[in-house]
């Protein structure tokens, strides 16, 4: 029943226990969600590594022209609250701020809820708008890979036995975007999503033509996914309701959801058309309101 | 085995060093090894806030923070405030406005507060809210705390507190709940607070089936296990105790055993019990334990189990038609009628949602008497059910009731502590019972679904001349007839109907035993009949307000039962209370749906809605308390009454001390403990200022006459000159205080102390093939407007306001009966829109969906009526059947706002789509 505690005060420290840990050891960063996933046994753990004493790992870093980088203890809190990410990623703040309760978002990170892989994480759709990328390391070196090639599946992701993620990088992207977050829960933000959207729009030059669309969603499919096909119907085009409407219909068409006490799947379903219908026009509006270029 | 790690860290401002296990919570070591119970546990996986405490400053939930996680850090609990100079300022602000009621979420929230202010000491109020959402009350609907907590920011803000002048008597004025001030430093003892040296766990196993035989039960290997102490199962029970009936729940239905005998009805039936060392011990003796069941085909649902085919609980059948009730020519009726409309209505089972889940702790005292302190609104039911089980007489057995984190119904004669008493009886130790939330919500009582036919006539006039209702009540997997006496006297609504034909049936079904909540029978009815009156109205092009002013019962009306209704009829007075503002509604959703553009999604609407219910506690058996002056000139009352933290005993206090002309801190109440308080009474039904109130004004009038004769033999006065007042007997000037007067009475031989009885006088039972009969001298009675908007894309709902006037007569306590109109309104609103217990499927508080701050609407509380003639100093308990048109206002603002006819609860999202579409 009882565990080991590990407490590294450096991140080499911690690469060490885990090399000799290796998958027995549970890395934990803000220490949320922890034991309730032990007491409904999604989770065993023999030996748990906390991440807390690590200072190096607590930090978001904006470098101009590069991008900007949350620290592993980065908490939805710090996350929600930084003006650099409101400026720039208001999406990613939107869905920080919306994570479960406030107590929550003043320990748990974004690092943590990316490695626990729910389908309902709510930092995931933003940083799957922005193409960010994660830094996992080990003992034996770094490794940098898209978040979307992070998720394998509820509660599985592609970290090795001696890996922890170390960082997430948000790189810089040119031109003018726009994006918001929208999540509709049953009892606003208490609730896991019953289904949340990310979009952004970038437009490079003029204000009508659509440079790039994207468009992410949570809870309605075993992992955080982009719904290409959706965005591909409004890349390169001038927006016209006509097309938001289509781009709402071929993106629901891309997820899977279940049905359970929250809502069914048919409602689901209606709702990704009916965010996709609000999210498009808000990020268009707000990618044409930002005015100066290469912003974010 | 553990491995225990040396844990430094700083709580309440001193360094602490101690041994435990790091994956522990830091909730379980601040309360069972440092003894700090202000910190609550609600349901250990960050859903309810009420384990909050603050960690470096911020808030943090104890229950899921692995204490390992915590070393060397800073931890504040609720103990930690206001430390050495009294009150804190928000704890203050707490007691004043009335935002306790039963306090279990309290410590939670104040420190959360706390939080806040020390970053932000001028918080708007969004900002508070945002805050304050993921802590969950059942009691207040948050109002009372929001306006406590911007109260306690002023004052924590040094701005100076608001001082009410003191006015000459209690009744009538607001005054903060006795127990306030307990519940908000975390002083106040729950029963899952209580601990005793050598003190055993007890753990119960519950059936994984709906429906099973149960072949065989092994614990001989479970009982090998070190730690465990007994075993207590339907097997060893009924062998050990032959003859006995072990029963739970009394009724003229089917006994409910304490804990399955030869057969498993529900998912969650108590099968075996255990006492063990640790909690951890005896969750390892319970999966030790061996269960052979044959499972049977279960039933689920009263559309499954009406079916003629459906599998059997019983073998007389799952439905029993229990009331009927007839008046009138229901044919006749219908032939007259213009407009006739029939609808079937669904109302789900309801939970609770008590933040507290269900505790106990029972050992047996050195005078081999079984003691036990729970959270129940029924002590004296315990002490009866437990010296059945035992065979032991009824004063062998005490039960205290230790403050109830919110019952509404749920908690009266519950497994949890029957279990863990009979466990301290057996092993001879005392044993301690918590439920988890999980447990809590898979086994507790629900609300009564109901499915309902409803068939209305009117005239041309708009004048209702017919009702056939049928009601059929889902009691879940043991009988119990009470609920269809209630629906049944209530299907009428409070309005006259001269043809009227209820038919009530109970069903059984294989889930957890539906019981007593809020509105009991009532809310299902009103859901179904106001939504009736509607279409009429529609149908008639009548003003919705009208038709219910034109039906409403006036002194005089009899009902379908037969009743006369000669006092407390209030209904015409609520609607006209709530009249100017259900027009002013209706102008301005009028004025918001035309500014809106024709493209907007969201719709406003206004309903409207009434509510009645017969008062609890039906039988012509007196309620019974006593009062004493005692040699300090103080006064003692002793009653049956249970604090459920809705301040009926405060309401008490109030009525004995204008009484007496005493200080209210001069008042001792000593209720709810079958020793020292032996007179049997349920704290539910709102009648405790009614039926206790009137026990102990009578005993009050016989106390006052023996000393007005004394003092006015000492003073040398007619009795007539005496009066009592400030803690004395008054006379032209002269005064003789209380403490001198009790003293001369003992000397003359005058005794002291004195009993009361009030009773339903009225009362004669319902004729169950006709109803004929009167189920209750009173009703209370009540109009609600809604305002909502509805969101014609997604179906959400958002309840902006709801005006609420109440036929209470005179009201003792105005903040009290405010903040529990407020809690009752809220219930009934998370009913409508978000609450749904579905059988095999709800298992957490998430998934369950208790409203938040942010579903609560703007709250209008009016008080109406005239004062009652046979009640104590007027008044009419008013403050559970809030609950009651709250759903129906709701369903005809949504039909109101979008045609959208809502005949299922809740109206979630996707059933309000749905609606919409076929609208």
């Amino acid at each position: 029943m009882g565990f080991e505690l590990l407490q590294p005060r450096s991140l080499a420290e911690a690469l060490e226990m885990k090399k000799s840990y290796g998958e027995e050891a549970k890395v934990l960063a803000g220490g949320t969600d922890f034991l309730v996933l032990l007491k409904d046994q999604k989770l065993k753990a023999e030996v748990v590594m906390s991440l807390r004493g690590i200072r190096e790992l607590n930090f978001i870093r904006h470098e101009e022209g590069k991008g900007v980088t949350l620290g592993a203890l980065a908490t939805h809190g710090a996350v929600a609250a930084s003006a650099i990410i409101r400026q720039r990623f208001p999406d990613l703040a939107e869905a920080c701020a919306q994570v479960g309760a406030v107590q929550v978002q003043n320990l748990g990170t974004v690092g943590g809820n990316l490695c626990n892989a729910s389908p309902a994480a709510d930092a995931a759709p933003p940083l799957l708008l922005m193409d960010a990328s994660l830094i996992l390391a080990s003992a034996r070196g770094e490794r940098r890979i898209s978040i979307h090639d992070f998720f394998q599946g509820p509660r599985r992701t592609v970290l090795q036995a001696d890996e922890i993620l170390k960082e997430i990088f948000i790189p810089q992207i040119p031109g003018r975007r726009g994006a918001t977050y929208l999540k509709l829960g049953r009892r606003k933000a208490m609730e896991i999503a019953i289904v949340g959207i990310g979009v952004a729009i970038h437009l490079n030059g003029s204000d009508q033509v659509v440079s790039d669309c994207r468009i992410a969603l949570g809870s309605v499919a075993p992992t955080p996914l982009r719904a290409r096909h959706g965005e591909e119907i409004l890349r390169n085009q001038e927006i016209r309701d006509e097309l938001i409407e289509e781009a709402a219909e071929v993106a629901a068409e891309e997820a899977s959801p279940i049905s359970d006490v929250r809502a069914s799947r048919e409602y689901r379903l209606d709702m990704i058309r009916v965010l996709c219908r609000r999210a498009i026009p808000a990020a268009l509006a707000s990618a044409r309101g930002n005015k100066v270029e290469g912003l974010s | 085995m553990e491995k225990k790690s040396r844990i430094r860290l700083t709580i309440n401002g001193k360094e602490l060093e101690l041994e435990a296990e790091p994956n522990r919570s830091l909730l379980e070591v601040l309360r069972d090894d440092l003894g700090l119970t202000g910190t609550k546990q609600g349901c250990d996986r960050e859903e309810c806030g009420t384990c909050t405490v603050l960690l470096e400053g911020v808030s943090a939930l104890s229950c899921n923070l692995a204490v390992g996680m915590v070393v060397g850090r800073k931890v504040e609990t609720i103990e930690g405030l206001g430390q050495g100079g009294g009150l804190h300022p928000l704890q203050k602000a707490f007691v004043e406005k009335g935002a306790v009621q039963c306090g279990f979420c309290t410590p939670g929230i104040i420190l959360e507060t706390e939080a806040l202010l020390r970053r932000d000491p001028a918080p708007t109020s969004e900002k508070i809210t945002e805050r304050l959402f993921p802590h969950l009350c059942r009691c207040t609907g948050y109002a009372k705390i929001l306006e406590a907590i911007e109260y306690g920011a002023r004052l924590r803000r040094g701005e100076p507190a608001v001082v009410t002048a003191s006015h000459q008597g209690y009744v009538g004025r607001p005054r903060s709940a006795l127990d306030a001030e307990d519940k908000v430093t975390g002083r106040a003892k729950f029963a899952a607070d209580l601990y005793m040296p050598d003190m055993a766990y007890a753990k119960i196993l519950r059936s994984p089936h709906a429906h099973a035989i149960i072949r065989n039960i092994d614990t001989s290997e479970a009982e090998r296990i070190p730690g465990v102490r007994g075993f207590v199962t339907g097997r060893n029970l009924r062998a050990v105790r032959l003859g006995v009936k072990p029963l739970l729940r009394p009724g003229r239905g089917t006994f409910q055993p304490v804990i399955a005998i030869d057969r498993v009805r529900y998912k969650g039936e108590p099968v075996a019990a255990v006492a063990a060392d640790t909690r951890e011990i005896a969750e390892q003796a319970l999966a030790a334990v061996k269960v052979d069941y044959e499972v049977l085909e279960s039933v689920i649902g009263v559309e499954a189990a009406l079916k003629p085919d459906a599998p059997r609980i019983f073998p007389e059948g799952n439905v029993e038609q229990t009331q009927t009730i007839t008046r009138g020519d229901i044919a006749k009726g219908f032939a007259e009628a213009d407009v006739v409309v029939e609808n079937w209505y669904y109302t789900p089972f309801q939970e609770h949602g008590y933040i507290e889940p269900e505790a106990g702790l029972a050992y047996v005292d050195t005078d081999g008497r079984l003691f036990l302190q729970a959270c129940t609104q029924f002590p004296y039911q315990c002490q009866q059910s437990l010296a059945q089980l035992l065979g032991l007489k009824a004063e062998e057995v005490r039960v205290v009731a230790t403050p109830v984190g919110g019952g509404f119904g749920g908690k009266y004669v519950e497994h949890a502590w029957i279990l863990a008493a009979l466990l301290a009886y057996e092993v001879r130790s005392p044993v301690k019972v918590v439920y988890t939330r999980e447990e809590s919500i898979l086994s507790s009582t629900k609300r009564h679904a109901a499915l309902m036919r409803f068939k209305t006539g009117a005239s041309r006039n708009g004048r209702l001349v017919a009702l056939e209702a049928e009601l059929f009540m889902d009691v879940g997997a043991y009988f119990d007839p009470l609920v269809t006496r209630y629906t049944a006297v209530a299907a009428q609504g409070p309005y006259e109907i001269p043809n009227v034909l209820v038919k009530a049936a109970q069903v059984a079904t294989n889930v957890q035993k539906s019981g007593a909540f809020r509105g009991l029978g009532g809310i299902q009815i009103a859901f179904a009949q106001e939504q009736q009156l509607e279409l009429i109205a529609q149908q008639l092009q009548m003003d919705p307000w009208e038709i219910r002013y034109l039906n409403a019962l006036r002194p005089g009306s009899v009902t379908a039962t037969g009743h006369h209704l000669e006092e407390g009829v209030g209904i015409s007075a609520t609607l006209k209370a709530v009249r100017p503002y259900y027009e002013q509604a209706l102008q301005v959703a009028r004025a918001e749906n035309g500014s809106r553009e024709t493209a907007s999604t969201w719709k406003r609407g206004v309903g409207l809605a009434c509510g009645w219910r017969a008062y609890g506690g039906q039988s012509t058996d007196p309620t019974e308390a006593t009062v004493e002056l005692l040699p300090d000139g103080t006064l003692e009352v002793r009653s049956g009454l249970v604090e459920l933290g809705v301040g009926s005993t405060t309401a008490l206090a109030q009525m004995a001390a204008d009484l007496m002309g005493v200080r209210l801190e001069d008042v001792h109440l000593i209720g709810g403990d079958t020793a020292r308080a032996p007179f049997p009474y349920t704290t539910s039904g709102e009648k405790a200022v009614m039926m206790i109130g009137g026990a102990v004004c009578r005993a009050l009038e016989e106390l006052r006459a023996a000393l007005t004769s004394v003092s006015a033999q000492a003073l040398g006065c007619r009795p007539e000159e005496i009066t009592f007042k400030g803690g004395n007997a008054l006379q032209a000037g002269r005064k003789l205080p209380l403490d001198r007067l009790a003293a001369l009475c003992r000397e003359v031989g005058v005794p002291l102390k004195y009993q009361g009885a009030a009773r339903w006088s009225g009362y004669r039972p319902l004729d169950p093939d006709t109803g004929q009969g009167v189920f209750c001298d009173l009703y209370a009675m009540r109009t609600q407007v809604a305002e909502v908007d509805v969101n014609t894309t997604t179906g959400e709902v958002k309840v902006l306001r709801v005006v609420d006037a109440s036929d209470t007569g005179t009201v003792v306590n105005p903040i009290l009966l405010e903040g529990q109109i407020h809690g009752s309104i809220v219930q009934g609103l998370g009913y409508a829109l978000t609450e749904e217990f579905v059988p095999g499927q709800t298992a957490t508080l998430r998934e369950y969906g208790l409203p938040t701050v942010l579903e609560m609407p703007e709250m209008v509380v009016l008080f109406v009526g005239d004062k009652v003639p046979s009640t104590p100093f007027g008044a009419k308990g008013a403050g559970e059947t809030a609950i009651v048109p709250t759903p129906a206002a709701i369903a005809n603002a949504i039909a109101h706002a979008t045609r959208a006819r809502l005949r299922r609860l809740p109206a979630k999202p996707d059933r309000v789509l749905a609606a919409l579409r076929e609208s």
